[in-house]
């Protein structure tokens, strides 16, 4: 079921009309775009915000700051008084970002082509750029819905053309129209990722994909890894950042035609390797099909297709896969190994904007899981093996050292998520403040590992009944009776503040059938895609776990 | 490099146009043919869109023939009298001033 779009206001001083175009055109975009008059970026930013906008906000170093503009005019820069005007500018983002989703906004430039004279890099005005943008990163560092873009990437991409002074002379318009597909490609990518359609699982190859050679035919000893040798040392320094990316969060597995035996051996016993076994969560080493095999790992990993990227130097498998398999992304990989690590850093598909501690377990976590469903195989029922867990839900109201966990799972969880509602951290922040519309973290561990924070349930309490208005729990905690636990809570809450019934309205999405098909199953009585529990009765409280509130038994 | 024959500033001026059209929305594109009116009345193009095109079709001609072409107000002048700027209009025009 299609959802309306949200809006996106292009700020700037100079004209993003082509922008506007461009983004337009995009089959992808994701909002309504409009376009603020030219050079009127403070009173855009203070204007009427309709609902769930974001803002691009693109400025000139020139017109934020005075001192800059004089500097690029060969005048002595005053970098006390540019830092000033960076901090005004500042100030007007910060308070701005209160009131839009999200605002993006890119780094400052200078054409590159500009000579200042020997000094400039000194205390020219390059210097100057560099200390301005430094300090304005430093002041919206903390706020999380401004979002600076890497404007230099997109330079970069358009080549020597990206500044062009006929565009500015006749139209206002500093760059061609590639720095602008540059822009809106790493826009909707952006947001792609920040609304719960980031790559979580990364599959790879091994043979001359982690490692140079074919391990089968050359022996763990004389793959080119590491060492005194330009291939070996970028495939190491590939492991890095596949490494890195794992403690961000993102998942590792391998889906590789080869003796399990033999490959393994390479893992264990090559000195350079930088992943070893315990770094994945799933590992498919034999001669079966590639494809067949990632459709088992989101299977088992409960994640959709579109969250997995596969990575492998053959073309032919990345045909397969990309045939079998539609929905995951299969990036061209080059046929030079040196440009393997540039090539996985370039792909603007990971949200790395916030790690949390969740995010840094992530590997270990579907780790336990997969030990845990090992466990349920010598229990006859469910409840007995639920029992044998020891599960404990430990729930707490919406505080601060909870924050950004809790933001990260409203705008990530597509599943079982009542109404896929994104919040903004503003937002939730004020609903830390209102009584009538609180907001509970439910924390989930058992005897294999601790799950950490994976349910949320907010609600309202100020009309006259009591509505569910969030209930979101992470895949990997679906289907231990956490989400009946999560509405006991509710009902209870309902039946302490005198309310008749609790009711939660569904939203349908393309992906949230799970929840739904739970809130079917509930008990509460069902009116198309609302549901509603009359609170004479309490909801019952599953027998399978411990429910903690505030640190004693609720 | 290419000479700017009539055949090649035509077939330039129509890559201009197309890239252009490339990056408009959907609803937005035109058909382009020979007779395609690009400006004046019932013209395919909006001011922003006659500058886009002025300036892709200098840096083009620059590329293509190693011809420094600076269409200045004046120079359009005259063509902004005709009712209608077609692609071949045009084409032919870009042609005598690259030629010149």
């Amino acid at each position: 079921m299609g959802r309306s779009r949200t809006h996106l206001l292009l700020v700037s001083h100079f004209n993003l009309a082509n922008l506007a175009n461009i983004l337009r055109a995009r089959e992808d975009l994701p909002w309504e775009v409009s376009v603020a008059p030219l050079d009127q970026v403070t009173a855009a930013l203070q204007g009427h915000v309709p609902p769930g906008a974001s803002a691009l906000v693109w400025t000139r170093p020139e017109q934020v700051s005075a001192v800059f503009r004089k500097a690029v005019h060969f005048h002595p820069a005053e970098t006390a008084g540019a830092l000033a005007e960076v901090d005004a500018f500042a100030d007007g983002l910060i308070a701005a970002a209160g009131r839009f989703q999200a605002l993006y906004v890119p780094t400052w430039q200078y054409p590159v082509q500009a000579h200042f004279g020997t000094g400039e890099l000194r205390h020219g005005p390059y210097d100057l750029l560099a200390r301005m943008d430094l300090h304005l990163a430093g002041r919206v560092a903390d706020v999380p819905n401004i979002h600076r873009m890497h404007t230099a990437r997109w330079t970069h991409r358009a080549g020597e053309g990206a500044w062009s002074e006929r565009a500015w002379y006749l139209t206002k318009t500093p760059f061609n129209n590639a720095v602008f597909h540059a822009a809106a490609d790493d826009l909707i990518a952006h947001h792609r990722r920040s609304t719960g359609h980031a790559i979580k699982l990364i599959v790879l190859d091994l043979d001359d994909t982690l490692w140079g050679g074919i391990v089968g035919d050359d022996g763990w000893e004389n793959l080119r890894l590491g060492g005194h040798d330009a291939a070996g040392e970028s495939f190491v320094d590939f492991q890095r950042t596949l490494r890195g990316l794992k403690e961000r969060g993102i998942m590792l597995a391998i889906a590789s035609k080869n003796d399990a035996a033999v490959a393994l051996e390479a893992m264990d016993k090559h000195p350079e390797m930088v992943l070893r076994r315990d770094d994945f969560v799933a590992m498919r080493i034999d001669w079966n099909d590639k494809g067949a095999h990632i459709a088992d790992m989101v299977r088992e990993l409960n994640i959709g297709a579109q969250s997995v990227m596969f990575i492998d130097d053959n073309p032919v498998e990345r045909s397969r896969v990309r045939t079998f398999l539609p929905e995951v992304f299969v990036p061209e990989w080059p046929a030079n190994k040196l440009l393997y690590d540039r090539t996985l850093r370039s792909l603007p598909v990971f949200a790395l904007d916030a790690a949390t501690a969740e995010d840094g377990r992530r590997t270990a976590l579907y780790q336990e899981e997969a030990r845990r469903e090992q466990a349920r195989a010598g229990h006859a029922d469910m409840d007995g093996w639920l029992r044998s867990l020891g599960m404990e839900v430990r729930m707490a109201p919406l505080n601060d050292a909870d924050m950004v966990r809790v933001h990260q799972l409203f705008n990530k969880t597509n599943q079982f998520n009542l109404t896929t509602r994104r919040w903004t951290e503003q937002e939730l922040r004020e609903r830390m403040a209102d009584p009538a519309r609180p907001v509970w973290s439910f924390r989930v561990s058992d005897r294999f590992g601790d799950a950490g924070l994976t349910g949320i349930l907010g609600m309202d309490l100020g009309g006259d009944g009591a509505v569910i208005t969030d209930l979101v729990l992470s895949c990997r905690v679906m289907g231990r009776k956490v989400e009946e636990t999560m509405l006991h809570v509710a009902v209870e809450q309902a039946r302490r503040a005198g309310k008749a019934e609790v009711t939660a309205r569904l939203l349908p999405t393309p992906k949230n059938g799970p929840c739904r098909g739970f809130m079917e199953r509930s008990g509460f009585e069902q009116a198309g895609d609302t549901f509603t529990w009359d609170t004479v009765r309490s909801f019952p409280q599953p027998a399978t776990l411990e429910l903690v509130a505030n640190g004693s038994p609720a | 490099m290419p000479t700017a024959t009539p055949a090649a500033t035509e077939e330039l001026v129509r890559s201009v146009l197309e890239r252009l059209n490339g990056d408009l929305p959907a609803a937005d594109r035109f058909a382009i043919s020979d007779d395609t009116v690009i400006m004046g009345d019932a013209g395919v193009l909006d001011s922003l869109g006659i500058a886009n095109f002025i300036v892709g079709l200098e840096e083009e001609v620059q590329r293509a023939f190693g011809v420094e072409l600076a269409l200045s107000d004046q120079d359009l002048a005259g063509l902004f009298e005709q009712p209608q700027v077609t692609v071949q209009v045009f084409a032919a025009f870009v042609h005598q001033r690259a030629s010149a």
